[in-house]
């Protein structure tokens, strides 16, 4: 090595490391999850709300609606629908918001569109609804993957689906991801809605790969061993990760990311996740244990 | 009383967030990890803010409560106190590109992995959270003497780490990095 490196050299170099810049800061104290996060802190000071970090699955569509509204996240003043000076419809090439009914009707007709526009075409109409279109593996295109709301917001009857001709892939003309909320629906919602992901896009959230329609549909991979599950994944062309589960004493347990290599032939398999396409993740133990971690 | 506790709350909330959800989203793997730790950190400030200390040493205060927390969720003990989808939407835009691509810097990171937590901790505080030797025994409760024994340890055995798995520094790698829009 020669001579003893320069201190701040070692400094530099670690900075480059760093996700977010050294000195600078990240995250907006006025910042719309920064002042729900802070609601809910001095809100409900002793009876914290607890939910499970690690479920079975994280992200099964509208299972996080109740625990977002348990949790009462206060954000900004409520918009109204049916106010002054209100559309009932509105369309741009990104998306299309109509009455139907009882209900309002969401079209996405450009899923990859920034967010602010649709967030434009529900204040149109008199919503103050924030929708996020995220990429999912194939499966969960059109799944309400996430959602929550304030003041008498839509809540639990959100819905989401696709719309267009049978086995239609999103973003193809004709075949829209589709939103329908309640029209006397008031206050603030926001919620998230899988989208097809682009070629070497991870997909946001964990999905199970042996789902229909997924990388690995219909293999069993619960149980058994590392070695096993890779002549699946290699029959079928696909890469892997891993990832180390560790069983926590109540219950839970926490996941660690391996390198290449560090998982064992021997090890064992307890579900696969969609990573991006063609790409798996195998969530493994060193150990051969009597359950499944993971439920 | 309560609204006082809740004032002075709010004000060490607005004037260290953006610095602990930083050191939150350099530690943590994923945005909803990050955002765990945020909330778990000023959940036990609301809850102990008697003891938060005034002025700047509120702040290092605070990163050794998210250091605590970020050791307990590596853990796996934190469960979610909450499930704020548009704080993880907020936090996830961070992520969007890897810190530590390119083939050195992904050596260099690897190398820096298999350093004790302590040492990576005292580390990344002087290059990331940019605090000096005093900043940094308020912040772990030690000594300054202690600080910076450890810390000239620390450094030698990174440096001796990267020296044996041969990772040297081109020009580039010194290069301080431009700070990136957030």
């Amino acid at each position: 090595m020669g001579s003893t490196r320069d201190t701040d050299e070692i400094s530099m170099v670690l900075g480059r490391l760093a996700r977010v810049a050294p000195g600078a800061s990240a995250g907006d104290p006025s910042g719309a999850g920064a002042r729900a996060l802070l609601a809910s802190i001095t809100t409900e000071p002793r009876v914290p709300v607890v939910t499970r970090r690690y479920g079975p699955r994280r992200l099964v569509p509208g299972l996080a609606v109740a625990a977002l509204l348990a949790v009462g996240i206060v954000v900004g003043p409520g918009l109204l629908g049916g106010g002054h000076g209100v559309a009932l419809s509105y369309a741009s090439s990104e998306i299309d918001v109509r009455r139907e009914g009882d209900a309002y009707v969401a079209r996405v007709k450009d899923p990859f569109a920034d967010r602010a526009a649709y967030r434009r075409a529900f204040q149109a109409v008199g919503l103050d609804v924030d929708l996020r279109v995220v990429p999912v593996s194939p499966s969960q295109v059109g799944a309400l993957i996430e959602s929550g709301s304030k003041g008498g917001g839509p809540g639990t009857a959100l819905s989401a689906g696709i719309e267009g001709p049978q086995g239609c892939t999103v973003p193809q003309r004709g075949c829209y991801l589709l939103v329908r909320l309640p029209a006397k629906a008031r206050g603030r919602a926001w919620f998230t809605v899988g989208r097809p992901a682009r070629p070497g896009e991870d997909y946001a959230g964990h999905n199970s790969a042996t789902l229909p329609g997924e990388a690995l549909a219909g293999v069993r991979v619960s149980g058994r061993t590392v070695g096993q599950v890779m002549a699946e994944v290699r029959e079928r062309g696909l890469g892997a990760e891993f990832t180390l589960v560790v069983p926590a004493p109540d219950g839970g347990h926490s996941e660690r990311p391996l390198k290449a290599g560090q998982a064992g032939d021997d090890w064992t398999v307890w579900e696969a996740e969609g990573v991006r396409a063609g790409t798996v993740r195998l969530l493994v133990t060193r150990e051969r244990l009597g359950h499944n971690p993971l439920q | 009383m309560d609204d006082e506790r809740t004032v002075r709350f709010e004000t060490v909330y607005r004037e260290t967030y953006s610095r602990i959800t930083a050191y939150a989203v350099r530690r943590c793997g994923s945005p909803q990890d990050a955002a765990d730790v945020v909330a778990e950190t000023f959940t036990v400030a609301w809850r102990r803010i008697e003891e938060v200390p005034p002025g700047h040493e509120a702040l290092l205060w605070l990163y050794g409560v998210a250091r605590r927390v970020l050791a307990n969720h590596r853990r796996g003990e934190e469960r979610r106190q909450t499930r704020n989808a548009e704080l993880d939407a907020e936090l996830a835009d961070l992520y969007g590109t890897s810190p530590d691509s390119g083939v050195e810097l992904t050596a260099i990171a690897q190398v820096f992995r298999t350093l004790s937590g302590d040492d990576r901790e005292l580390l990344s505080l002087v290059a990331w959270e940019g605090l000096d030797r005093e900043e940094i025994a308020t912040t772990l409760s030690l000594s300054r003497n202690a600080v910076r024994i450890r810390l000239h340890r620390a450094r030698r055995r990174f440096a001796r780490a990267l020296a044996e798995a041969d990772v040297r520094f081109t020009a580039e790698s010194r290069l301080v990095p431009v700070e990136r829009s957030l």
